[in-house]
């Protein structure tokens, strides 16, 4: 799998750890795994979605992809119909105000390429804060995503050292929040859903660095905003003030359900 | 200041972020001339505008000549934006309006002006040029409102008149020019521009009235600027400037698909329509050149989607040829063509079969009368027969939805002329249900019932049109004859939409305003007026409130016919088709006469004498001309 040296300076920029190291399958190796049903081929994008490209929304993400597709000239497969379409599978949902350096979604090709000459024909077509740091056959199936691995700055005027401290005492004990869903709001103990959270105050820069890994599996996804909720609302940090009292989520990484091993 | 953070709290923040696939990034040190291109409504609204892609394109093109973008900010952002002291900001290089040399408005609907100034105050830039110093922006505004730019005459440095891929690099060079060569102040600047033609300066004509409020006279600040502004055109259309490539929206906006112009200006004379006059004479693209910029945009953009625009795509003369290159690799490609301006009288079944591959299965006409005489009266030029014809082939090719626009208010318009809009509806319904039986004996498969939906706007008089002289309705008539005309609606399979006819009040009070609406502009930003072309923010009693506090009468531009020898507020500008036309064609009107249309016979119009292709403006068929 072909490792992005972007990737690496993206992460620097957000001063977050970079997604751990997948196999090093090799870039220049053909896909040709072509399924001889329908004579397609699955492939796995990995790509960042940082910036700018935050508040870029799924629907709007999935448009864009068709059209960086047809710029890219690839044999990209179109679903037959009435409104025929590159059928796109994304990895775990990524809320709009949320980074990310690692993000999937398969795609489906018609002829063997290998993953050099995908990235090398669609991030030219993609703006510098959207790009793929690999395209390799899939290992895992989607659903396999047991995990995603978060980091989270935190800017706030009264925030201390101490805040840190209730903030670790705060995630590992019973926590209720009221979930918004489609059938009405629902109050849900999220510690269970959060495998780790720690947090450290910087010093210098006066800001709470938090890390989680939190659930993602389709069943129990918990969206990071609500570990940012549950501090405003029990130490009445609340961040609300591009001017003083911010916060930014990034999501660092996709791991299966054993919480270690690296999706891909 | 965490910009992320605040764009987290704002609805739909990809309207502020700028870094759109396509958009243009230079390096500050080598321009000279820095361009805001500004759109007076939302960026989902703003980015669907060809005129922008158009602009854009060819001001870039300069290599010391960075033009950018920005858009009217929504209400929860103009919050935030006061709250943090943030002024508005180029989507490109994120930098404030104030940093420009040029900042520029493209104003395509009467409306839209109060946001204008709502933009000009977020940026912190004076609204008016009389406030305004040596350093601050110059204020230039362009688009089909400011044929008549007299209600915003105390706001911009200038106006740039008519068309100007060509006429807006030209000004960007002159102001280097000026700047490098040491000749720059902002009135020298000014006043070189205006010496060029097609550069319209406020400040250099001063307005006389007369007791009644009419104008009286207007006299020039030098003897060496024109007496008339003469818009510019392209006069070779097929070599003129086009983007070949163009910034592509991340989010949803309202026209997200290739635009591609097939020509410009219009070969019929409905005599209230305003872009049928301001955009003579017809310049035609050839189909070779059409194809390949199709080619090369979708290849550059990866569009779904061609729309062939125009004024009545149906009157391209080369259309066929145009269909079938577009058809040869659009298919294939799995792109759809949109035909979006079809005219009745001209639409036929071949025309149906090359875009029966579009998605939607509803067809627009636009009768814009209910009866033969009204229709005469406007020169629509389509007759009950065509638009029945027109519809049996879309419905012979299975389509059940049939959307027709119409317009009251007319003048000499009665009860019988509107009760006609029903009528013809009601012939429409009936032709699908002759066809349905046909298609049953044939045993084709049932489409189920059909929908005539009606969308009747409210006729405003507009400048450089054959009705520029006349009365609107009153207010209380426009309403009774909605009233009325929903009364007499009882089938159900006709859907009635009807426009707020307040809001068709105060675009004509802005239509054929003059100078005297400067001062309700300005009251209206005292009073936080913006986004008037929305419908959950547009206030009638706001308008009314703010025209009576600054001593204007909205009856003076609306009901009021004007006199046919009344000096126009709009008579300093020269768009070409002359008065004497639109003069013959009023009278034509009343007497129920209709004109051809250009590819039949010449009208001397008078847009001729601007220049551009002969083959569709042929002086040859000018009967008048051939007189003298």
């Amino acid at each position: 799998m072909v490792q992005s040296l972007a990737l690496q300076i993206q992460a620097e920029k957000l001063r977050c750890t970079p997604p751990k190291v997948r196999t090093k399958a090799d870039p220049d190796a053909y896909m040709d795994a072509i399924n001889p049903q329908s004579g397609t081929l699955t492939v796995r994008l990995g790509f960042y979605k940082v910036g700018k490209m935050q508040f870029i929304s799924h629907l709007d993400l999935q448009r864009f992809m068709k059209r960086a597709f047809i710029r890219s000239k690839l044999p990209i497969w179109f679903s037959e119909g009435f409104n025929p379409h590159p059928k796109m599978v994304f990895s775990t949902p990524l809320s709009i105000g949320v980074q990310s350096l690692c993000e999937y979604a398969d795609i489906k090709m018609t002829a063997p390429l290998t993953g050099r000459q995908i990235m090398d024909a669609l991030n030219p077509c993609m703006p510098e804060e959207l790009q793929l740091f690999c395209a390799a056959a899939p290992v895992h199936k989607m659903t396999d995503v047991g995990y995603a691995s978060y980091e989270a700055f935190l800017h706030h005027p009264n925030a201390t050292a101490d805040t840190a401290r209730q903030m670790d005492a705060m995630y590992s004990a019973p926590l209720v929040m009221t979930k918004h869903t489609k059938s009405g709001d629902k109050d849900v103990d999220i510690s269970p859903l959060i495998k780790t959270a720690h947090t450290v105050f910087d010093e210098a820069t006066g800001e709470l660095h938090l890390r989680a890994i939190l659930s993602a599996d389709n069943a129990n996804f918990l969206n990071p905003e609500y570990l940012i909720r549950a501090a405003e609302r029990n130490l009445g940090l609340v961040f609300d003030d591009p001017a003083s009292a911010w916060y930014q989520i990034i999501r660092t990484d996709l791991l299966l359900c054993d919480g270690i091993t690296p999706f891909q | 200041m965490n910009i992320d953070q605040l764009l987290k709290s704002v609805s739909k923040p990809g309207r502020y972020t700028g870094g759109e696939t396509g958009q243009t990034i230079k390096e500050k040190q080598n321009i000279k001339c820095r361009f805001a291109f500004c759109f007076p409504d939302t960026y989902e609204i703003g980015m669907s505008n060809l005129g922008i892609r158009l602009l854009y394109g060819a001001l870039n093109r300069e290599p010391d000549v960075w033009c950018e973008r920005c858009f009217a900010p929504w209400t929860d952002m103009e919050e935030a934006m006061r709250k943090y002291h943030i002024p508005l900001w180029a989507l490109e290089s994120g930098d404030p309006l104030t940093a420009f040399d040029i900042v520029a408005f493209s104003m395509g609907y009467e409306l839209s002006y109060s946001n204008v100034l709502y933009m000009l105050e977020l940026a912190g830039i004076p609204l008016t040029t009389a406030e305004r110093g040596e350093h601050d922006p110059i204020i230039l505004g362009g688009g089909c409102c400011t044929y008549n730019p007299e209600p915003l005459a105390d706001f911009f440095d200038l106006f740039s008149i008519g068309e100007g891929e060509e006429a807006l690099p030209e000004l960007s060079r002159l102001y280097i020019q000026m700047k490098e060569d040491g000749s720059y102040t902002k009135e020298a600047f000014l006043h070189a521009a205006a010496k060029r033609g097609g550069f319209y300066v406020p400040s250099f004509y001063t307005v006389q009235y007369h007791e009644d409020g009419t104008i009286a006279s207007v006299t020039k600040k030098y003897d060496d600027i024109p007496d008339r502004i003469t818009k510019r055109i392209i006069k070779d259309f097929d070599h003129s400037y086009f983007p070949e490539n163009t910034f592509m929206p991340f989010i949803d906006t309202v026209q997200d698909r290739i635009m591609l112009e097939v020509y410009r200006g219009c070969p019929r004379g409905c005599r209230f329509c305003q872009a049928g006059m301001v955009y003579r004479p017809i310049r035609e693209k050839s189909p070779d050149v059409l194809a390949r910029q199709a080619r090369c945009l979708y290849e550059n953009t990866g569009y779904e989607e061609i729309s062939l625009s125009s004024l009545s795509i149906s009157d391209y003369t080369r259309l066929p040829q145009l269909t079938e290159s577009l058809l040869s690799w659009t298919n294939d490609a799995r792109v759809n063509l949109a035909l979006p301006s079809l005219r009745a009288d001209t639409f036929t079944k071949e025309l149906m079969e090359r875009i029966s591959s579009v998605r939607t299965s509803t067809l627009t006409f636009a009768p814009e009368a209910g009866s033969q005489r009204l229709r005469d009266v406007i020169n629509k030029n389509v007759t009950e027969e065509e638009i029945l014809r027109a519809c049996n082939v879309a419905f012979a090719a299975g389509k059940n939805q049939v959307k027709l626009y119409f317009m009251i208010g007319h003048p000499t318009e009665t009860n019988e002329d509107l009760a006609g809009i029903y009528d013809l509806s009601e012939h429409v319904i009936h032709a699908f249900y002759v066809n349905k039986r046909a298609d049953k004996q044939m045993g084709k498969p049932n489409v189920g019932g059909v929908q005539v939906t009606l969308s009747v706007a409210a006729f405003v008089p507009k400048p450089f049109t054959a009705f520029q002289w006349e009365k609107q309705d009153a207010l209380e008539v426009t309403q009774e004859k909605q009233q009325y005309l929903r009364s007499i609606i009882t089938d159900r399979k006709v859907r009635y939409n009807y426009h707020d006819a307040k809001v068709g009040r105060i675009e004509a009070v802005f239509a054929r305003g003059n100078r005297k609406l400067c001062a309700a502009l300005i009251e209206a930003r005292k009073r936080g007026v913006r986004f008037d072309a929305w419908e959950e923010f547009f206030s009638y009693e706001t308008w009314l409130d703010i025209f009576a506090a600054v001593g204007v009468d909205p009856d003076f531009y609306t009901t009021r016919g004007f006199a046919e020898d009344e000096i126009l507020p709009w008579d300093i500008i020269d768009c070409g088709v002359t008065k004497e036309f639109l003069l013959r064609e009023r009278a034509k009107a009343y007497e129920t006469k209709t004109t051809k249309n250009c590819m039949e016979a010449c009208s001397a119009c008078g847009a001729d004498k601007l220049g551009g292709d002969e083959t569709w403006c042929n002086r040859s068929l000018c009967k008048y001309k051939q007189k003298n």
